[in-house]
């Protein structure tokens, strides 16, 4: 069982929410759409101004 | 008898990293309605994800469901998401009890292939659950007869309490005993909220209900319960989230039970359309092209309407210039206000109205068609970098048709540094009062430039 940070999981992989460990302001927003620990995600989009980063 | 009826949508305003939505009101909206001879006050409340949060939005929102008075709450949820907007139902129904949960896009959902078993999921939730598509007729009626039960108590919904861990359990009985139990609020509710110790929530019930409470027996208080949750591995950080996976614990289990998936892959149309206008190679460009695409309808299409107005008002001033001369007034009277005034406002109206009258609907179906949030999606990074958000990115398309329009959107950001910035540099934006004069001087300073010989 490995843990990843969200940025490091691949697209279309399912994995297990362990922990939040972020922001405040981020927190409330993942607790509201019910992302808590043991819940189920599956990363579908990238947004694409994150390639240019490696520019 | 006027029932008073609170309308709560629920879909949000905007997002930054997961899937769409698209609610439109940030504040209040009122409207009333007849049904069956009786008057029903309808408001509608911010699209929201959730009441616990702290952007405007939902403290608007929350504060109407505690202290507007009302007689019944519908809760709309999407027939096609509904786990996720469970938790809005549970935590409304912590507040009040009078709530009726309506089951909107029923008719998307069944293109999906997803059926919601309303019966089931009236008699786990305790409260009447309407199905409606938003767009017949025929099902908005049966809400209204619903609504118009619940206000008269023909129905009485039980809804069902979310239980939470043995020891908040604990905690909040602790917090209940020293609310007075003189406040019109639902106790167990305010328990929980003090246990957050949210000042907000404090100085709104004192603000609503004209009363003043004793902010130390609660301050104790709560401090006690940290103490104690802390001995059982808690921390007071950790509270709010408990909290969230209860209700998503209840809320996963009404799903399994009341929604069946015909298919396992119904959102795989949506999805390919996301991937092509959020990937590496079109994304960007799209995005560029329909900007350009509703700019230059906006600017080539109005020349027509310009014309045509401006020959019109030109035609009345003539008969105005004539109707002066006539009645021989002075000719500081006439420059006054025929030349000044009449000639002035005639170039205005024909110069800038049919740019807007033009752009805005075409931003209406923009927005209308989903394609907004994309753009925040794929434009949030860079914002990112600019200490922003990439809400801002909405505010902005908003400023291209008027920087004042653009400026109140400004509200869906809820960090107030980030809003500032987006107030502030959404004069940058060209809006479209600014575009005739600009390309004006663009043409006149700029377009020399590049003259055909």
């Amino acid at each position: 069982m490995k843990s990843f940070t969200l940025n490091q999981l691949p697209i279309n992989q399912e994995a297990v929410i362990f922990s939040l460990n972020c922001h405040d302001e981020i927190r409330r927003r993942l607790l509201d759409l019910g992302l808590v620990y043991q819940t189920k995600i599956t990363p579908i989009l990238i947004s694409p101004s994150r390639w240019f980063n490696c520019l | 008898m006027l029932g008073k009826v609170l309308y709560l949508i629920i879909l949000p305003v905007c997002i930054s990293i997961l899937v769409i939505g698209h609610g439109k009101t940030v504040a209040n909206a009122f409207g009333t309605c007849l049904h069956k001879s009786q008057t029903l006050l309808l408001v509608d409340l911010p699209g929201t994800y959730s009441l616990m949060s702290n952007s405007v939005e939902e403290e608007i929102a929350r504060d109407y469901i505690c202290f507007g008075n009302s007689d019944c709450t519908i809760v709309v949820v999407d027939a096609t998401c509904l786990e996720r907007n469970l938790n809005l139902v549970f935590q409304t129904m912590e507040i009040t009890k009078q709530v009726i949960v309506c089951v909107n896009l029923l008719d998307e959902a069944k293109k999906k292939g997803i059926f919601v078993d309303l019966k089931k999921l009236e008699s786990l939730l305790g409260v009447p659950v309407v199905g409606t598509i938003a767009r017949k007729r025929k099902t908005l009626s049966k809400l209204l007869d619903t609504v118009c039960d619940v206000c008269s108590h023909k129905i009485r919904p039980i809804p069902k309490t979310v239980i939470y861990a043995p020891i908040i359990e604990d905690v909040i009985l602790k917090m209940q005993n020293v609310i007075p139990s003189t406040l019109p609020i639902d106790s167990r509710w305010l328990a929980l909220r003090l246990l957050d110790y949210n000042e907000k929530i404090i100085s709104a019930v004192e603000k609503h209900l004209s009363i003043s409470l004793n902010k130390d027996v609660f301050q104790k208080v709560r401090l006690e319960s940290i103490a104690i949750l802390e001995q059982n591995s808690i921390l007071a950080s950790e509270l709010k989230e408990k909290i969230v996976s209860s209700i998503m614990f209840y809320a996963e289990n009404i799903c399994k039970n009341v929604i069946h998936y015909s298919k396992s892959n119904y959102s795989q149309s949506d999805r390919r359309i996301d991937r092509i206008l959020t990937s590496k190679m079109f994304g960007f460009p799209i995005m560029l092209l329909l900007l350009a695409v509703v700019f230059w309808i906006t600017i080539i299409g109005a020349n027509y309407p310009s014309q045509f107005l401006s020959n019109i008002f030109g035609m009345i001033e003539e008969k105005l210039l004539f109707i002066f001369n006539y009645i021989h007034s002075p000719s500081w009277l006439t420059g006054i206000l025929v030349s000044g005034m009449y000639k002035t406002l005639g170039w205005v109206v024909a110069v800038m109205l049919p740019p807007m009258a033009i752009f805005f609907p075409l931003f209406t179906v923009l927005e209308d068609s989903g394609y907004l949030p994309r753009i925040a999606f794929n434009l949030d990074n860079f914002f990112r970098k600019c200490c922003t958000t990439g809400k801002q990115a909405l505010t902005m398309c908003m400023g291209f048709g008027c920087n004042a329009a653009g400026v109140i959107g400004c509200r869906i950001i809820n960090s107030p540094r980030e809003r500032l910035i987006a107030i502030l540099t959404n004069t940058f934006i060209p809006c479209n009062g600014r575009f005739p004069f600009l390309i004006t001087i663009a043409s006149i300073f700029f377009g020399s430039l590049f003259v055909r010989y």
